[in-house]
């Protein structure tokens, strides 16, 4: 028998063990890829704020859930739009009418700010993005481990106020800073504002004179062995890459892929809700980022994502719109089908007057590009944040929103290389 | 052996790695809140201390729904044992319906309800309220048109708590995910989490331990502090943490509660690691820093002896300080790192964890989130004397 003869025979047996050990494993039924309830090697924080005027900032918290040494490697991605002909101000597209000079329109903005630290064994560590952490715990004790840990590098504060905008943290390698197979991170961002009452203005505005709300980060998971090839393009689902499991192409995906539907529940706009202790109405924000970035050439993403929203209420009544994400994309839930800001939002199929009952459900699906490489799934991921307006003034609450399945095509990551 | 045999041998041991490698995954079976499920767990429902919980429920296939739900009293007894007392009713959803209802209220079949009011839309049957002094949780498990459970994997949810201030927190059902092919088995009242990458079984194995980032019970929030300094006199903004924990193992045929004790490895941004521990009998809401001291003292004035905030704030002297290994007089650092680990052969838990945000004056705001989980029950205790350890929930049998 031939070496190659040998080969053949071997991978048949190995076939043929396969065949009969997947037949007899068990059925894992939890078709995800990304993941709010698991460690994993890249975090999303989808939204993040500060505006020191407002008494604003977000909490970041981010652990190494391991025993062992790791490092980091984080973006933030400031998205704060500017105005065409006043390029020092800032402005979204609900206020470009009145804080841009006459004509001016709202450009958006995608600026990043990568930094690297080290985490040592199931270490914590929590900062304000207004501040940032000039010095780790660790920089100069070591830890508890054997052999002793020591924390790396800093957090840079965002460069701009008011900030608003996304951070994505990779696991990488201690040594080589490359990105890992390993899933050991866990995060979770607070968005506090806080203000003296009762004009609370800076502040939050009500009686409390303080407000909070709460996300975990978005977990993409490493697909363990699958991180050689080309280092700085992170491959995230793509061909073949179902669940996780992948064939032997020659670019194959290295983390699992974004879902497919994003699906979350949510108030129509202008519900009023009357519970045992109060009323309050409700409107809601949702966030949408894409899974693709190139943080490499420090370019947006290039054609706008279409995002079809299907919306289901009370009585089963399906309704249907969409919008475009390019790299960010923050709006009030009335604002996707109609203009920007308060005008027209009685008329949104997300308005409680057009929609008869308080609550709906929605389901997003991103609109794939050309299959060309099999990286244009224009992939998306989103939280939902609601405010509730009662007489005690507003509060806020945000959620994650549930996926379902992953898509064929993938997307891509692109960093740039230490 | 001849040398080419040898070399045949190799070869062929090659072919069969290569094939064996081309198998790794990510694959996963524990619980979940990023996907739908066949058993919804609402862990904490309130309707007590000016609080009231709107449930919010979607069936997320295209086919008709039914779920037979149970509402859970975990409020103290008389002797502060748990209540226990289980209230159950059923919901219909049709295709791709979202319902919603105020725990307080509970939701009527009315189809006169108007537009845009509480009640619009097809009411999913009748939803008893609860009773004034509620605390406990919300369980739905997913049944056919004949109740028998069916793991249909369709059911999604959240929970809105809201306060008589007006302030709200947020979190997601957790969901406990079926085997379709087996789920309903015989007995089919009694559901068997079980289902785990290396065991085929009913429904989803519960988490062997639960992932819970939180800052150190008792540190000032740092944002009051910077914007708002007047409102943080001398550290008063404290931030606190509750913790709240229900079995996995439920049997609502005998009025069994499950009893469960779970160790907290504490680790602190200094790397210092600390424990604790404490059963959770039915249902157990705590804050942190009341896991291992019951009881603290007023931050300000005398100093008097506390078990809440609420007492130190009604008297107007701070907050209730405790020496928990939780606090941050023992942690010196701003945030932790807590992994829940039940002991032993005890059953899984499934948990929320939920924030206050205090100012000086004693008023807050809240914020919740869902805890996050490693391994599954089932798998680490299989090579233990007496395991695998089998949660089961036990539903009334029909008659």
């Amino acid at each position: 028998m031939s070496t190659k003869m040998g080969i053949w025979r071997g991978a048949l047996a190995g076939a043929a063990i396969l065949l009969a050990v997947g037949s007899a494993e068990a059925r894992v039924i939890d078709p995800t890829g990304v993941t709010t309830n698991e460690t994993a090697a890249i975090l999303l924080y989808p939204l993040l704020k500060a505006n020191p005027a407002d008494g604003q900032d977000t909490l970041i918290q981010l652990t190494n859930t391991s025993e062992f040494l790791t490092k980091v490697h984080c973006f933030y991605t400031n998205t704060n739009g500017h105005c065409s002909n006043a390029p020092e101000t800032i402005c979204t597209d609900v206020d470009v009418s009145t804080v841009c000079p006459l004509g001016g329109q709202c450009i958006p903005g995608w600026q990043e700010t990568d930094f690297r630290l080290t985490l040592t064994k199931r270490q914590p560590l929590s900062w304000s993005i207004n501040n940032g952490l000039s010095s780790l715990p660790l920089a100069s004790t070591p830890g508890q481990g054997s052999p002793p840990q020591f924390n790396e590098g800093n957090i840079p504060p965002v460069l701009e106020v008011p900030f608003t905008g996304e951070l994505l943290c990779i696991q990488v390698d201690v040594t080589t800073e490359l990105p890992t197979d390993r899933n050991d991170l866990k995060g979770e961002a607070t968005i506090v504002e806080s203000g003296a009452p009762p004009d609370n203005a800076p502040g939050a505005d009500n009686i409390a004179g303080i407000d909070a709300n709460k996300y975990n980060a978005i977990g993409i998971k490493a697909i363990e062995g699958r991180q050689d090839g080309n280092p700085n393009v992170l491959n995230i689902g793509g061909p073949d890459a179902e669940y996780g499991v992948f064939d032997e192409d020659s670019d194959p995906a290295r983390f699992v892929g974004c879902p497919n539907v994003l699906t979350l529940n949510h108030f129509f706009d202008g519900a009023n809700v009357v519970t045992g202790v109060g009323s309050s109405t409700v409107v809601s924000d949702l966030v949408i980022v894409p899974c693709a970035n190139d943080f490499l050439t420090q370019t947006a993403n290039g054609a706008p994502t279409v995002v079809q929203f299907l919306v289901y209420n009370e009585f089963e009544q399906r309704f249907s719109t969409s919008t475009s994400v390019q790299c960010f994309k923050e709006t009030q839930l009335s604002d996707i089908d109609t203009l920007p800001g308060t005008p027209g939002n009685a008329f949104s199929i997300y308005s409680v007057g057009v929609e008869g009952t308080l609550t709906g459900t929605s389901r997003l699906r991103s609109v794939a590009g050309p299959n060309v490489d099999g990286y244009d799934a224009n992939g998306i991921l989103a939280i939902i944040s609601e405010t509730w307006t009662g007489p005690g003034g507003d509060y806020t609450a945000s959620a994650n929103v549930q996926f379902q399945g992953s898509r064929e095509q993938g997307d891509q990551i692109k960093i740039p290389l230490p | 052996m001849s040398k080419a045999l040898g070399m045949r041998c190799v070869w062929g041991l090659c072919g069969v790695l290569v094939s064996v490698l081309a198998l790794a995954s990510v694959t996963r079976a524990e619980v979940s809140t990023d996907v739908s499920g066949s058993v919804l767990v609402f862990p904490k429902v309130v309707f007590a201390g000016g609080n009231d919980t709107v449930i919010e429920i979607t069936n997320t296939s295209n086919n008709m729904v039914h779920a037979h739900c149970f509402y859970v009293n975990g409020a103290p007894d008389s002797r502060g044992n748990p209540l226990w007392q289980v209230t159950d009713f059923s919901i219909w959803l049709t295709k791709q319906q979202p319902t919603h209802w105020v725990v307080s209220a509970g939701r009527q079949v009315n189809p006169a309800d108007s537009f845009g009011t509480d009640g619009a839309g097809l009411d999913p049957g009748a939803v008893p309220p609860v009773v004034p002094g509620f605390t406990g949780e919300l369980k739905c498990v997913q049944v056919d048109a004949s109740g028998t459970p069916f793991g249909g994997n369709n059911l999604k949810g959240e929970a809105v708590i809201t306060s008589a201030s007006g302030d709200v927190s947020k979190h997601n059902a957790v969901a406990i995910l079926a085997n379709p092919d087996l789920a309903g088995g015989d007995p089919a009242n009694q559901l068997l989490l079980d289902n785990t990458p290396e065991h085929d079984g009913e429904y989803n194995s519960c988490a062997n331990q639960l992932y819970l980032d939180h800052f150190v019970d008792g540190t000032p929030d740092p944002v009051v502090q910077e914007f708002n300094e007047g409102a943080c006199t001398d550290g008063q903004c404290p931030i606190r943490t509750y913790l709240t924990l229900v079995p996995c193992t439920q049997d609502f045929e005998n009025q069994l509660p499950a009893e469960v004790t779970v160790q907290f490895a504490i680790v602190n941004e200094m790397e210092q690691v600390f424990s604790a521990s404490t059963t959770v009998d039915c249902w157990l809401t705590t804050q942190l820093s009341s896991i291992d001291a019951p009881t603290g003292h007023c931050s300000e004035g005398v100093g008097a002896a506390c078990t809440s905030d609420e007492q130190c704030i009604g008297l107007s002297q701070g907050f209730c300080n405790r020496n928990s290994v939780f606090s941050v007089g023992t942690l010196g650092t701003g945030s932790a790192f807590t992994r829940i680990s039940p002991v032993d052969l005890d059953g899984g838990v499934i948990g929320v964890a939920e924030e206050y945000h205090y100012v000086d004056s004693g008023a807050s705001a809240r914020a919740a989130w869902n805890l996050q989980q490693t391994g599954n029950r089932y798998d680490a205790t299989a090579d233990l004397p007496g395991g695998p350890v089998v949660d089961a929930i036990t539903l009334p049998e029909n008659f």
